[in-house]
């Protein structure tokens, strides 16, 4: 009796382990892009080391990027970035923590594209919004790439400076392209 | 009188061509070479452990600052647009290690475990500490 208890207890909390256990795909060299041309002059820069995760079954997903990253064909216009607008060293990184709502609509085995909508919170300039947006998640050979676009208000994370709204654009058009591992 | 009209008229002339010269040549020209400047020479495991500690102390010391670690590759790729990008540290991937981008696109003769010297500029901290616009040494 007592080794049938074993068995089952054994049983159960192998069980519970492969409930809990999850399939992760983690990037370190994701691309973001943004535009914030409001004039003549392009105003464009790209990160290409952006730190990204998410759970094949809960969805849950991390996007983590550097403001120092990010690169300018410009360098007067990277330093402005960095010191007068993004004030880089106070507040190096920039933050999505979220969950892809529809997770259970992505079908990893099946290469293809798939619509993903997205929804948590996006730290800029220290400053928390809440956020939902809609991008692709594109299967091919059981690898994930996340591709989006969607636009940030400068005034809603308090980012301040005398060209925005004129040769700054006050929204920021942003490009997301991650290839995931697992 | 003309004196006066002659030194305002030098003032505006000058005044437009240092506009110019900054706007249009000085700004498009500057560049940042990480790989002319001073290094601060450090190895991967304090660097890590300098993160570790403290991404703000860390931060006063090494961000935005041209580094030359040495550390073993853990893992090599390309990134998105095809630079090589390397992992210095353990090869636990669950571990803090350095994230490096290499300018360039060509694949590296050093092998997973070769230990090598990079030098480039720290961006600061993620899951891993990053290093942009690297060379190998």
């Amino acid at each position: 009796m007592r080794k049938i208890k074993i068995l089952l207890a054994v049983f159960v909390m192998s069980m519970s382990i492969q409930l809990n256990a999850q399939k992760v795909f983690a990037t370190k060299a994701g691309q973001i892009l943004f535009n914030a041309t409001g004039g003549i002059e392009k105003i464009a820069a790209v990160n290409n080391q952006v730190d990204s995760k998410f759970g094949e079954a809960t969805g849950q997903i991390i996007f983590a990027v550097l403001i120092k990253g990010f690169k300018f064909e410009n360098q007067l216009m990277e330093d402005h970035f960095n010191e007068n607008y993004m004030e880089s060293s106070k507040f190096p990184k920039a933050e999505f923590k979220g969950y892809i709502k529809n997770i259970k609509d992505i079908n990893f085995s099946k290469d293809g594209k798939y619509g993903a909508d997205f929804e948590g919170d996006l730290i800029i300039h220290g400053v928390s919004k809440k956020v939902s947006t809609k991008g692709q998640i594109e299967i091919a050979q059981g690898k994930p790439t996340i591709v989006g676009e969607f636009s940030v208000k400068l005034a809603d994370y308090g980012i301040k400076g005398s060209y925005i709204g004129d040769k700054i654009a006050g929204e920021v058009k942003i490009k997301v392209n991650c290839k995931y591992q697992n | 009188m003309k004196k006066a009209i002659y030194t305002i008229l030098i003032i505006l002339l000058l005044g437009a061509a240092t506009t110019y010269y900054y706007v249009f040549v000085y700004s498009k020209n500057y560049h940042r070479d990480v790989q002319s400047e001073t290094a601060i020479i450090v190895s991967t495991d304090s660097l890590v452990a300098a993160y570790e500690i403290s991404d703000s102390i860390a931060n006063t010391k090494y961000l935005n600052k041209a580094l030359e670690i040495k550390g073993a590759i853990a893992e090599k790729d390309t990134n998105a647009v095809g630079q090589i990008t390397i992992l210095l540290g353990d090869t636990d991937p669950f571990k803090k290690r350095v994230s490096v981008t290499l300018n360039s696109k060509l694949p590296i003769t050093q092998k997973i475990g070769d230990t090598v010297i990079v030098k480039g500029k720290c961006t600061g901290n993620l899951s891993d500490v990053v290093i942009t616009e690297a060379t190998i040494k």
